[in-house]
């Protein structure tokens, strides 16, 4: 057994790994900061430890067993998804969400992204080596889970499902005349979706609402003011306002609250940890020959990275509000576990044994 | 196999570092915009924008809004935090238990309670929860309860001063009073000193509360002013409500019949058709007036509520309160210098006063010889008991005279009128008091030189209900303070030989409101009773002439 473990950390990724656990603890700082309600705190700690757990367990999977779990883990979600969509329970209308006994609810579409990002590897992968039933399969598979996403409605996750996926498809060869195909094709999707869909709609026209007259009242101004505040250090912790003010800030707007309460040197480290964790492991992509890996551990750490630009970004006002998580730091069950299934899986990836 | 090569370029996997490159670029020039952006609002912004101390005041002003105080610095509204509760429905996971629970420490029936908790979206259950409340709760441990610290207005004098603080929504947004006339000014943190005294407040009101009872009345009003600077000292409408408690029972109250009211005058409009003819030149101390018939006006007439057979001159038409003879002086004036002065009183304008509960009195439809006439004597037109005030005030001033909420708020005085016309308005109402036996015995205070004059409106032409109402100034000699009350609906008692007339039930509770404010502000008699007195006698010998 102590073996096993020596080998899991002479082979491990170790500088991620305690990257990533630095992450949780500041996860774990906020939440101490944004909640005087002890219930939250626990949960926070639960989900914080439960997802350690999974971190460690499934870096010790080799990849073809996560090949396995992750087949099983999309079409879980996927049924899961269909599922919800004719059950009745909304919350601002949107059904996201399975509701359990007792009020416990998951959100699949946070459990789908890791699973589908090795899927999507495996079978682009295939797909390269001349599968075309393979490249059919996966864009068939993606286009299911867009369609659902957006029948949910969940604007934000569908973006950052297609953005992730394009890395794949981009770092898997993709031609050039296709990049450029695909890249008009979003903007066009982007169009069409803020002409259709009334609530894309809504945020972006209040977005752009606030540069032109700003509302002292609305979400953007709220955290913009609290970054304001927080200055160089911060206000201290607890000595924030902005968790009274806005209900998604232990969530959404986590970052809003760093900002106010630990201050400019803090954040900066926050988004330092996140950048290098994400340079460190695209760097690794160059040491690596098998397809499948590489196209995989792209799909988990951009999807990671994506996730965490979006929320900074609509926390910092630079894109409409979009209700997303901050990986590892967010208060939230499924986000919290789904990070940790993701890292797991990339930990795995990114293992000594598969390119030494 | 074309296909594959149409989408991958095949060899890209194996040279792979021109893509991972760029990916890895476009990530930091993503975070370097973070990097940029926090550094643009937390340093930039905040350290040396003005942009940004504009936006920080704001918030800071939004916490501390502006006390409003008495004129003696006496708090009337403030601002204090307390916590709300709020729910997520969505994150309940037993509503039974919880609303069990919650009904036991918010002291709330379970009905309203599971209501609530059972909605679709995000609600308040109750604000001003107390800190023994808010520990309970949070020791329920229950995620989906939300407590938020919330600024709530509280009015420490609650009724007293409902009608003129007004109050705010739960947001803090002024609804009506200086709450919401004067809602900029509070909001950017200033602090309103009003010209109302409290303590005259409270007794105005009780001595309201007092008639009420006394003659089984409707409702009254009253309002004090002082008449060299406009500044309104107490406004009391009475049944009032606390806006400390928002009760939807009680919002009937809310109307600020002072300033918003409107209502047909009677009696205390005929000095006003004094000063019409005094100030025109159209009337002097010789005329004389025949007043034995009552005037036919189709089938209706104008007659006096005393008959009177022989010729009076303009002093009793204000003494002996003539209907017949205010009409006869009235029709000479004639319409347009009728609309004219009523227009120079302001009666066809909103007052602008520092609350937004005022009127614009309408302009009568018809303006004929009729109307003229029923004009003369306060029967017609509608207007508020502010305006009425406010014309006083300017006609015995001589000087257009604004009232104001504001403790001592600079204003330019206007002349308005001819010292003869005041000095002669100031002497008939003083002759009122002194000759007219029954007001005067109810209402005179020596050594205090109590001026006024009596009104009694029906509703409406024929009604039983009528408002009893006086106009008190004081001292006469040097006008200072104008009280005006009207009680409505009162029903003739014993002790008033069942009358319920301007004079027997108004002139007593203004006295009463005088004798109260002489002594809350210690005031000293004059000494110049006499010499009133001394005039009283000159103005017969002009009339002999």
């Amino acid at each position: 057994m102590n073996k096993i473990f020596q080998n899991w950390l002479k082979n491990i990724d170790l500088f991620s790994f305690l990257s990533f656990m630095i992450l949780i603890i500041i996860g774990i700082i906020l939440s101490f900061s944004t909640q005087d309600n002890l219930a939250f705190i626990q949960r926070h700690l639960f989900y914080s430890f439960f997802s350690v757990i999974l971190i460690i367990i499934l870096s010790f999977l080799d990849v073809k067993r996560i090949r396995r779990v992750s087949l099983i883990g999309l079409v879980i979600c996927i049924l899961i998804m269909i599922l919800i969509l004719f059950n009745d329970f909304e919350i601002n209308g949107a059904k996201r969400w399975l509701k359990f006994f007792g009020g416990f609810t998951i959100q699949p579409s946070e459990f789908v992204k890791p699973f589908f990002f090795v899927i999507s590897g495996w079978f682009l992968t295939k797909g390269i080596e001349g599968k075309n039933e393979s490249l059919y399969f996966v864009f068939l598979s993606f286009l299911t889970l867009i369609t659902l996403l957006i029948l949910q409605p969940d604007f934000g996750m569908t973006v950052l499902i297609s953005v992730t996926f394009f890395c794949q498809l981009f770092m898997a060869g993709l031609s050039i005349y296709l990049v450029a195909v695909v890249f008009i094709l979003m903007i066009l999707l982007f169009f069409l979706s803020y002409i259709f869909l009334g609530h894309v709609n809504l945020r972006i026209k209040s977005w752009i609402e606030h540069f032109i007259n700003p509302d002292p009242y609305s979400q953007i101004s709220k955290s913009l003011n609290s970054f304001m505040s927080g200055g160089f250090l911060g206000k201290g912790p607890g000595q924030g306002n902005l968790k009274n003010q806005l209900p998604e800030a232990n969530t959404d707007f986590i970052f809003a609250v760093a900002g106010e309460e630990f201050g400019f040197i803090f954040c900066s480290i926050i988004v330092s940890v996140f950048l290098i964790i994400i340079i460190r492991n695209l760097l690794k992509l160059l040491k690596i020959e098998k397809p499948y890996i590489i196209i995989s551990i792209v799909g988990l750490i951009c999807s990671f990275g994506i996730q965490t630009l979006i929320n900074i970004f609509s926390s910092l006002s630079l894109i409409p509000a979009k209700g997303m998580t901050l990986p590892l730091i967010s208060y939230g069950g499924s986000s919290m576990l789904s990070t940790g299934i993701l890292i797991g899986f990339l930990l795995s990836f990114t293992n000594k044994k598969n390119y030494d | 196999m074309k296909k594959n090569i149409k989408i991958f370029d095949s060899d890209a996997l194996k040279n792979i570092h021109g893509r991972v490159f760029l990916s890895i670029t476009v990530f930091i020039v993503f975070f370097l915009l973070v990097f940029i952006q926090i550094f643009n609002v937390m340093i930039i912004q905040n350290y040396f924008s003005i942009e940004k101390k504009i936006s920080n005041n704001h918030e800071k002003n939004k916490i501390d809004k502006g006390n409003i105080f008495d004129r003696n610095g006496v708090l009337l509204a403030s601002t204090i935090l307390n916590y709300s509760l709020y729910v997520k429905p969505d994150k309940i996971k037993d509503i039974k238990g919880l609303t069990k629970k919650l009904s036991k420490i918010l002291n709330l029936p379970s009905q309203d309670l599971s209501k609530k908790l059972s909605s679709k979206r995000r609600i308040r259950i109750k604000n001003n929860i107390s800190p023994k409340q808010h520990k309970e709760i949070i020791n329920l441990g229950e995620i989906a309860l939300i407590t938020e610290v919330e600024k709530k207005r509280i009015y420490p004098l609650g009724e007293i001063t409902s009608h003129i603080v007004g109050f705010t929504d739960l947001d803090g947004n002024g609804l009506t009073g200086i709450e919401k006339g004067l809602e900029d000014e509070l909001n950017l943190g200033k602090d309103i000193y009003l010209s109302i005294d409290f303590r005259i407040q409270n007794v105005v009101r009780n001595e309201l509360i007092k008639s009420i009872e006394k003659f089984s009345a409707q409702s009254a009003i009253s309002l004090v002013m002082d008449i060299q600077t406009g500044e309104i000292i107490s406004l009391v409408n009475y049944p009032d409500f606390d806006p400390n408690i928002h009760d939807i029972k009680m919002s009937k109250y809310e109307f600020n019949s002072a300033t918003q009211g409107l209502y047909e005058m009677g009696s205390t409009f005929k000095p006003l058709t004094i000063a019409m003819g005094l100030e025109k030149n159209i009337i002097n101390d010789n005329m004389k007036f025949d007043v034995s018939k009552p005037i036919k006006i189709g089938k209706y007439q104008i007659q006096d509520f005393e008959p009177y057979e022989g010729e009076i001159s303009i002093k009793d038409v204000i003494v002996m309160s003539s209907n017949i003879g205010a009409a006869k002086i009235a029709l000479l004036i004639g319409k347009d210098n009728q609309r004219n002065f009523f227009d120079k009183l302001g009666f066809f304008d909103k007052i602008d006063l520092e609350i937004k509960e005022t009127i614009k009195p309408k302009e009568p439809i018809n303006w004929k010889n009729t109307e003229i006439m029923t004009m003369g004597y306060g029967y017609g037109i509608a207007i508020s008991p502010l305006h009425l005030c406010q014309a006083y005030a300017s006609i015995i001033n001589g000087n257009s005279i604004k009232p104001t909420l504001i403790k001592n708020k600079k204003t330019s005085l206007k002349k308005f009128y001819k010292k003869t016309t005041s000095n002669r308005i100031k002497n008939l109402l003083r002759s009122v008091i002194i000759e007219n036996e029954i007001t005067g015995k109810l209402s005179n205070i020596p050594g205090y030189e109590l001026a006024g004059k009596t009104g009694t409106a029906e509703y409406f032409p024929g009604s039983d209900k009528n408002r009893a109402s006086f106009i008190g100034v004081f001292p006469i000699s040097q006008p200072k303070y104008l009280v005006f009350a009207i009680v409505n609906d009162p029903k003739g008692i014993k002790e008033t030989y069942y009358y319920n007339t301007g004079g027997w039930v108004a002139a007593p509770l203004v006295k009463n409101i005088i004798e109260n404010i002489i002594k809350i502000f210690s005031l000293p008699p004059t000494s110049s009773e006499d010499l009133l007195k001394a005039k009283k006698h000159s103005f017969k010998q002009n009339e002999i002439i």
